[in-house]
């Protein structure tokens, strides 16, 4: 829902206020000496730098900081985190804060590596996301890898279009198949004969737990 | 009444109104309304059907493009194979349409099938499952849609045309031209809501439907057959996922263009909550929607006469693309405003999102 309405508010700006002349399509003026910058002459080497130190920082916070354990604790059971003191309502606001800064990183890095704003940024990087958090198992280091399989996949993507003709498409096509599997592990460990490990998968029982319950008051 | 136009700043919203009800009563605006939300409300009725049983179905939006995808590539088909068939009198129907809106809605119950064993049998989490039919719907039918780049069309339903006696008569003639101008599919949403309302609340089946949704042991104390009542209840609410998706690509365009829905999934997700969860309230729910989405284009091109009308056109001067923009985020902005307050605190069917595993059973 959201998607849309910043995709529209964001379509007027660039067209009605923040257009520079001269480009055959609608995109802001370039953002000069804020330009991210390249490091060893390779696209991406930078941006790769700050992710890969902000996911070292995220896996501190979570597994080796009080908040850290108040967070996991809250997602894991919302009542025993308010029986021992810790305030769910105060976690859910200051995680989804913390997530929004993740995210805006996320845009703020793919702007200024690009240089400017173009009116119309579409993309499906944040539904990708939701898969990578998901395959890496809620775990920075997960994270980093699952999120390498998907940015791989998503490079390579446009060179298999243009030389084996294969629609860009199919990447979001496999991202949906590889997400339906891991919601059916059991299924596919019993099918693949796989010994299931002693834990459920707690982790991914918890997002629909949530769901409609109201916050814990 | 013109003097109340007049008051400093008040006169706007007198004007606004004014304008309303001139749209209303003497265009079309209602029966674009009901075009609208046709949609809403189908998604929303699937909703119903699945969240009253106890399944969150979220991906009510990939049910309806691949429906919309299946029912198009069906339809095209099917008029490539008889390109003489003569449109019937009523609604423009050719054996082609016809077949698509079949496919469509066979397509809605495939995938609700899947989505319905994912969260069943395989009792994995729903949010995700949906999600990842949201996922693999775009990319499926963006895949094939640019793999095979269909170029031939079926058409498109026409809207229903009030017979000459009928719109003599005078309130019948007004609700035949103004409010039933639409197209079958829209129409059957008048049928479909207070059928589902009914059976909902004064059936057996609707009996048993809340109580799964509400306690599903209890339900199965007493010999309800849980797995199997949710299995139908998700199965055939992929027909209105189904039909909503036939919509699209049958009635409202009669083309299929890549991630068509435009997030109409999540606002009849919205709607369902809007209407606690009954037909019928959320239907009133996908009319709100609607009528943001059809008075929008109205204002834009129609717009109303005055100072407000005036006030408008000098914001279109300045600010073409904001405007344009603004009026096409109005529905977005009000799903949101009335999720975060209007309805207050709603509350769904207690079992909702959670796996029913039979006592004894593993």
């Amino acid at each position: 829902m959201l998607n849309s309405l910043a995709a529209f508010v964001l379509i007027g700006l660039v067209n009605d206020i923040f257009r520079i002349q001269g480009p055959t399509f609608a995109r802001t003026a370039d953002v000069g000496n804020a330009k991210l910058p390249l490091w060893f002459d390779q696209d991406g080497i930078f941006q790769m730098a700050i992710a890969l130190t902000l996911a070292a920082l995220a896996y501190v916070l979570i597994y080796r900081t009080t908040l850290g354990f108040e967070i996991r604790t809250t997602g894991a059971n919302p009542s025993a985190a308010r029986y021992a003191g810790m305030s769910p309502r105060r976690l859910t606001v200051l995680t989804l804060s913390m997530c929004g800064l993740f995210a805006g990183l996320a845009g703020a890095i793919e702007i200024l590596s690009l240089g400017y704003y173009p009116a119309v940024f579409g993309t499906t990087i944040g539904f990708a996301g939701i898969t990578v958090a998901l395959l890496g198992r809620a775990n920075p280091i997960g994270i980093v890898l699952a999120a390498l399989l998907l940015g791989g996949m998503r490079a390579g993507a446009p060179a298999m279009q243009i030389t084996a003709d294969i629609p860009i498409e199919i990447i979001d096509l496999i991202q949906g198949l590889i997400l339906l599997f891991l919601a059916a592990e059991v299924v596919i460990r019993r099918l693949l004969r796989i010994r299931a490990e002693r834990v459920t998968p707690g982790e991914l029982q918890t997002v629909s737990r949530s769901y409609g319950q109201g916050t814990a008051a | 009444m013109e003097f109340l136009y007049d008051i400093p700043g008040l006169g706007y919203v007198f004007q606004l109104l004014g304008y309303l009800v001139d749209q209303l009563l003497t265009t079309n605006l209602p029966a674009r309304t009901l075009f609208f939300s046709t949609p809403l409300a189908l998604g929303a009725l699937c909703g119903v059907m699945c969240e009253r049983s106890g399944i969150v179905n979220i991906g009510i939006e990939g049910l309806m493009l691949t429906a919309a995808f299946v029912g198009f590539m069906a339809a095209m088909l099917v008029s490539e194979a008889m390109p003489d068939a003569e449109p019937s009198g009523v609604f423009g129907a050719t054996p082609a349409l016809l077949v698509g809106v079949l496919a469509a809605i066979l397509a809605g119950m495939a995938v609700s099938a899947l989505h319905a064993w994912m969260s069943i049998s395989v009792r994995a989490d729903q949010i995700i499952t949906g999600t990842a039919i949201i996922i693999i719907a775009f990319g499926l039918t963006g895949y094939l849609n640019r793999l095979i780049s269909p170029s031939g069309s079926a058409g498109a339903f026409k809207t229903f045309v009030p017979p000459e006696w009928m719109a003599g008569i005078p309130i019948i003639g007004w609700i035949a031209e103004n409010v039933l101008s639409v197209g079958p599919i829209s129409l059957s949403v008048l049928i479909f809501v207070p059928i589902l309302q009914i059976l909902l609340f004064r059936s057996r089946w609707g009996l048993r439907t809340r109580a799964v949704g509400e306690h599903p042991r209890a339900a199965d104390t007493v010999g309800v057959d849980v797995i199997r009542l949710r299995y139908r209840n998700v199965i055939l609410g992929g027909i209105f996922a189904g039909l909503a998706g036939g919509w699209l690509t049958l009635e409202a365009n009669a083309s299929f263009q890549n991630g068509m829905t435009a997030n109409r999934g999540f606002i009849a997700l919205a709607a369902v909550i809007f209407g606690r969860w009954t037909p019928l309230g959320s239907f009133g729910g996908a009319l709100l929607f609607g009528f943001s989405e059809a008075i929008g284009i109205a204002i834009r091109s129609d717009p109303p006469p005055g100072d407000l009308g005036t006030w408008l056109s000098g914001i279109q001067a300045s600010y073409p693309s904001l405007y344009n923009n603004a009026f096409s985020a109005l529905p977005y902005i009000l799903t949101i405003i009335v999720l975060a307050g209007v309805v207050g605190r709603s509350i769904p069917p207690a079992a909702v999102g959670r796996p029913y595993v039979k006592e004894g059973a593993n």
